[in-house]
C-alpha cells in the first residue's frame, strides 16, 4: 500500500513522487539539514529517501510529501524505524520558505491522527536536536513530551538528541485548541 | 515498464517483503559483496532494502526478488538512480550456494524479455568471474565507451542485446 492521502484545510499529504526527489535532495546540501543527518553522498539520500518511500509496502508505515492545496511541495512528515533509532519516530523537514505558517504542525498533526488510526501503536517518539527551538516547539505544540529516560539513536547523549514522545491521548487534536 | 511479477521455469521474480530481509542483510554484511562496493553496516542495508521497493513506487520498474521455492535466494532487476543515470540491469545470488545452476541467468533473461523501455547497461567488476559468464549468456555486449561504475574501479561496462537476439526464457 502506498502513502494514504491524507486532507487538511490547507495542505495535502501525499505519496512522494519522482519530481520531489531533486529538491529533497537540493535540501540536503544546504546548512538547514545540519540536523538531519545531512550527506553528500547520492546514493546514501537516495537510499535513506526511498527507504521510506519503499517502507510504506513493506511495513505499512513512511514518509509522505506534504505540498499546499496549490501544488507546491513543502516538505514532507515520515513515520519511520530505521534500526539506529530504538523506537519508532514522526519526524518532518519543512523548506524554509514554508516556515513560520503552521504547516508542519498541520501536517505532523494529520499524520498523528491517521498513526493512532491506523498503525498497532500506542506511542512514537520525535527525536530532534536539543538546538533545534522551533521543531521542539513543534513537538509541545503536538502534545508530546520531553522523555529523559527514552534511548535515544546511535548513543547520542542528551545533549544531541532530545525524545519527545507522543501518545494519543495527548496528540493536539482539534478538540483540543476549540 | 516491468510487471509486478514474473515466472521463469524455476523460479518466481516477485516484489520484496519483509521475510526477505533477513537473507539481503546476510548478502550485504557479508564477502560476496566485495565486487559491488563491499560489505556494509546492518542498517544501511536495511535502507538499501527498502529503497529497493521505493524504486518501484517511483519508476514503476525496479529490481524483484528472486525465489525457489517460496525463498529469495537473490535480486534481479532494472536500477536506476538519478534520471540522468543508465538504466542499468542487475543480478545478484546472494549465497554461493545456489551459484552454477544457471539462476542468476535465467532470472536476468526474465527481465530482458519483459522490460520496455531504453536500452538497458549492465556494470560488471573485472574479478567477478560468474557474473561476466552470466552476462555473456545474455549476450551483453562489451561497452568500454560507458563511464566506469563509481563503486568499481575496475568494472567493465555492458550493453543489453538488441531484443531479437534475446532468447526465450
Amino acid at each position: 500500500m502506498p502513502a494514504p492521502i491524507l486532507e487538511t484545510p490547507r495542505l495535502r499529504l501525499r505519496p512522494h513522487v519522482l519530481t520531489d526527489i531533486a529538491p529533497f535532495w537540493a535540501f540536503y546540501q544546504t546548512e538547514r539539514a545540519q540536523f538531519v543527518n545531512p550527506t553528500s553522498d547520492y546514493q546514501t539520500f537516495w537510499d535513506g529517501f526511498l527507504a521510506e518511500v519503499g517502507s510504506w509496502e513493506m511495513t505499512g508505515h513512511g514518509s509522505w510529501a506534504v505540498e499546499t492545496k496549490e501544488g507546491a511541495l513543502a516538505g514532507q512528515v515520515s513515520i519511520a524505524h530505521p534500526p539506529v533509532f530504538p523506537e519508532q519516530e514522526i519526524g518532518w523537514i519543512f523548506f524554509e520558505e514554508f516556515e513560520g505558517k503552521g504547516y508542519a504542525f498541520e501536517a505532523a498533526q494529520a499524520a498523528l491522527h491517521w498513526a493512532w488510526a491506523h498503525l498497532p501503536i500506542t506511542t512514537l517518539v520525535s527525536y530532534i536536536d536539543p538546538a533545534i527551538a522551533r521543531s521542539i516547539a513543534l513537538a509541545r505544540r503536538l502534545g508530546a513530551v520531553k522523555d529523559t529516560q527514552a534511548a535515544r539513536p546511535n548513543g547520542e547523549t542528551a545533549e544531541e538528541c532530545s525524545v519527545y514522545r507522543h501518545v494519543p491521548d495527548a496528540d493536539g487534536s482539534p478538540e483540543a485548541y476549540a | 515498464m516491468l510487471p509486478s511479477t514474473l515466472h521463469t521455469s524455476r523460479l518466481v521474480l516477485r516484489a520484496f517483503c519483509l521475510d526477505d530481509q533477513e537473507a539481503y542483510v546476510a548478502y550485504y554484511t557479508g564477502p560476496r559483496t566485495a565486487g559491488v562496493g563491499g560489505a556494509k553496516p546492518r542498517y544501511q542495508v536495511v535502507e538499501r532494502f527498502h529503497a529497493m521497493a521505493g524504486q518501484w513506487a517511483l519508476r514503476g520498474f525496479g529490481r524483484y526478488a528472486v525465489t525457489l521455492d517460496g525463498r529469495a535466494i537473490g535480486h534481479v532487476g532494472v536500477l536506476q538512480m538519478d534520471d540522468s543515470d543508465p538504466l542499468e540491469l542487475t543480478w545478484s545470488l546472494w549465497d554461493s550456494a545456489h551459484e552454477g545452476q544457471g539462476y542468476a541467468t535465467e532470472a536476468a533473461r526474465a527481465v530482458l524479455a519483459a522490460w520496455q523501455g531504453p536500452p538497458l547497461i549492465a556494470q560488471i567488476d573485472a574479478s567477478n568471474a560468474a557474473s561476466l559468464r552470466v552476462a555473456a549468456r545474455l549476450g551483453f555486449v562489451a561497452a568500454p565507451d560507458l563511464p566506469a561504475h563509481p563503486l568499481m574501479p575496475d568494472g567493465v561496462s555492458f550493453r543489453a542485446p538488441a531484443e531479437d537476439t534475446t532468447c526465450p526464457a
